[in-house]
């Protein structure tokens, strides 16, 4: 999918938020050291590392709830407590809070009415967040009452009411089940696929491996890896077909490499073009499946931590 | 994408404010439980009393309990925010965060004020039925509002202290505490008593209300300001993880 998204031709160079030289000092301990990275626009960009290397302290920073002691977090080029209308182009979830005896649908209400909605697109926004994110039916229902599940997608509902064009997202797999998770990762492909960005933080790799575009690799208050998702780990598309020669030919530039008499092995993204072409030209399939980055091998090797220890 | 942009003003974060008391719960039961409190000695008090005391008791039996009560509401309607972290939500819809706080002592002079006059026309209204309207001063209305006014200022600074004081300290048990504590000394300091934050209120609303003890009407006020200024200022804090 991230091929795909790539090759399309989005723009992905231009940067939504630019994070220069952050450093976060909490008396003698420093939370960040010089930590710079940027997040391309229409891409989703997984900012990963253990618990308590900086990531929530950075996210903070690029929204303005906390000052950095030095260095810039720019969201379009400004500080996020400068820009006139932040909540219509950033959509925030750092917690899921609510006041447990208020309804979801009030909560929501509540943040409507104070980012300034038309009284007459309120109740449509507010609807629509509520679908969006399955809450629909448990809208009349006091948020103490929701599981930790549903109060992760009310934040969620929350963070979309501006309609913003990035998402911030503070380990928002925190709390869910299988299911939720399914959906998260569903509805981040939804949100990429409409050419919108998403920052999305986690401990968990393999929560966003299947999902991000682009990787942030942070640990003890430091940037180790700032790269492409498909640069890191190298997934890749194995085929296996008995016209692998003539599969191979079609696929031209793709980079498709022999394994063996029948398979084939591409470039991570490619499944879906191998798909069309061999429906196309009538070309019969064994077997075909893609292997993701290994974000995992890479956050380990480069923050030298042992397999088991990070999340 | 949704069409429609945002006109985000003052009376719309005044009025989310609004909504979030009425749709919490817990702060509107407690406010319609400070007006019902004041139910039963509307019924009893005065039947045998002078018609001057009902006068001179107008401004204490309507502002006092309704004073601290809204300093009570304005140190939860700050605190809560934080106790649910919803003030997340608040600063980053609205980054700048004094204006947010500026929304919430607004509402809590708003609701102070709505109440006052409610609370205030009914002891009035309860005096002039028991003894006439001329020993409630119908005759000298510049009077009857002059001890409205004074009513209404001194419960809104009340409750702005309150909420500056929630502010501040970003937890209601500490804002209880601090007023506690400094309700105490005041008590028993001779330069403090009825012009400090907590008891300032006290030395104007437990006056006969003939008279008026200008001192503390100006402590109840200047504390009011300055101690939204420090709150203004304690918003620059970081908000912890």
């Amino acid at each position: 999918m991230v091929g795909e998204r790539t090759r399309s031709g989005r723009d992905t160079a231009a940067a939504i938020v630019d994070v220069r030289g952050l450093t976060k000092r909490y008396g003698r301990v420093a939370a960040l050291q010089d930590v710079s990275f940027t997040v391309p626009a229409g891409a989703v960009t997984g900012f990963l590392g253990a618990n308590g290397s900086g990531k929530t302290t950075t996210l903070r920073i690029l929204l303005g709830l906390v000052a950095p002691t030095s260095g810039s977090a720019l969201i379009h080029g400004r500080p996020y407590r400068e820009m006139s209308d932040p909540a219509r182009t950033v959509g925030a979830v750092l917690e899921p809070t609510a006041h447990p005896a208020r309804t979801g649908l009030d909560h929501l209400r509540c943040l409507a009415l104070a980012l300034g909605l038309p009284r007459r697109s309120r109740r449509h926004a507010v609807d629509e967040v509520l679908g969006t994110v399955e809450l629909t039916a448990a809208a009349d229902r006091p948020v103490g009452t929701y599981s930790l599940g549903m109060r992760g997608r009310l934040a969620i509902a929350c963070a979309l009411l501006g309609d913003p064009e990035l998402l911030v997202l503070d380990e928002p797999a925190n709390g869910l089940d299988p299911e939720g998770i399914r959906w998260l990762r569903r509805f981040l492909r939804g949100w990429a696929a409409q050419g919108r960005s998403a920052l999305v933080s986690s401990h968990v790799l393999a929560e966003v491996a299947q999902t991000v575009d682009h990787v942030v690799i942070i640990e003890r208050g430091r940037v180790v890896l700032a790269a492409e998702a498909a640069a890191v780990g190298a997934g890749r598309v194995e085929v296996r077909t008995p016209q692998a020669d003539q599969l191979a030919e079609l696929l031209g530039g793709a980079g498709a490499v022999r394994t063996g008499h029948d398979s084939l092995r591409l470039p991570y993204g490619w499944a879906e073009r191998v798909g069309q072409l061999c429906a196309l030209h009538g070309i019969p399939l064994v077997e075909l499946h893609t292997t993701g980055p290994d974000l995992e091998r890479a956050f380990f090797e480069l923050t030298g931590r042992a397999a088991g220890g990070a999340a | 994408m949704r069409a429609g942009g945002t006109t985000k003003t003052r009376q719309h974060l005044v009025a989310a404010e609004l909504l979030k008391i009425l749709t919490g719960r817990w702060q509107l039961v407690g406010l319609m439980a400070v007006l019902a409190v004041h139910a039963l000695p509307l019924l009893l008090w005065g039947a045998q009393a002078e018609p001057a005391l009902e006068w001179n008791g107008l401004r204490s039996r309507s502002g006092w309990l309704l004073a601290y009560a809204m300093m009570f509401f304005g140190v939860v309607l700050t605190s809560s925010e934080f106790r649910f972290r919803t003030v997340t939500h608040s600063w980053l819809i609205t980054p700048g965060r004094v204006r947010v706080l500026v929304a919430q002592v607004t509402v809590v002079a708003l609701i102070g004020a709505l109440l006052t006059t409610a609370v205030f026309t009914a002891w009035w209204l309860r005096g002039a039925s028991r003894h006439g309207v001329a020993a409630m001063r119908a005759d000298r209305p510049a009077e009857v509002l002059s001890a409205y006014l004074i009513v209404v200022v001194v419960v809104c600074a009340t409750g702005i202290t309150g909420a500056a004081l929630g502010a501040i300290t970003r937890s209601l048990g500490l804002a209880a505490a601090t007023i506690a504590v400094c309700g105490l000394v005041e008590a028993v300091s001779d330069g403090g008593r009825f012009h400090g934050p907590v008891t300032a209120p006290s030395g104007v609303l437990l006056w006969p209300t003939t008279e008026t003890n200008a001192t503390s009407l100006s402590a109840a006020i200047a504390w009011a300001v300055i101690l939204t200024a420090v709150a203004s200022a304690s918003l620059r804090r970081d908000l912890p993880s």
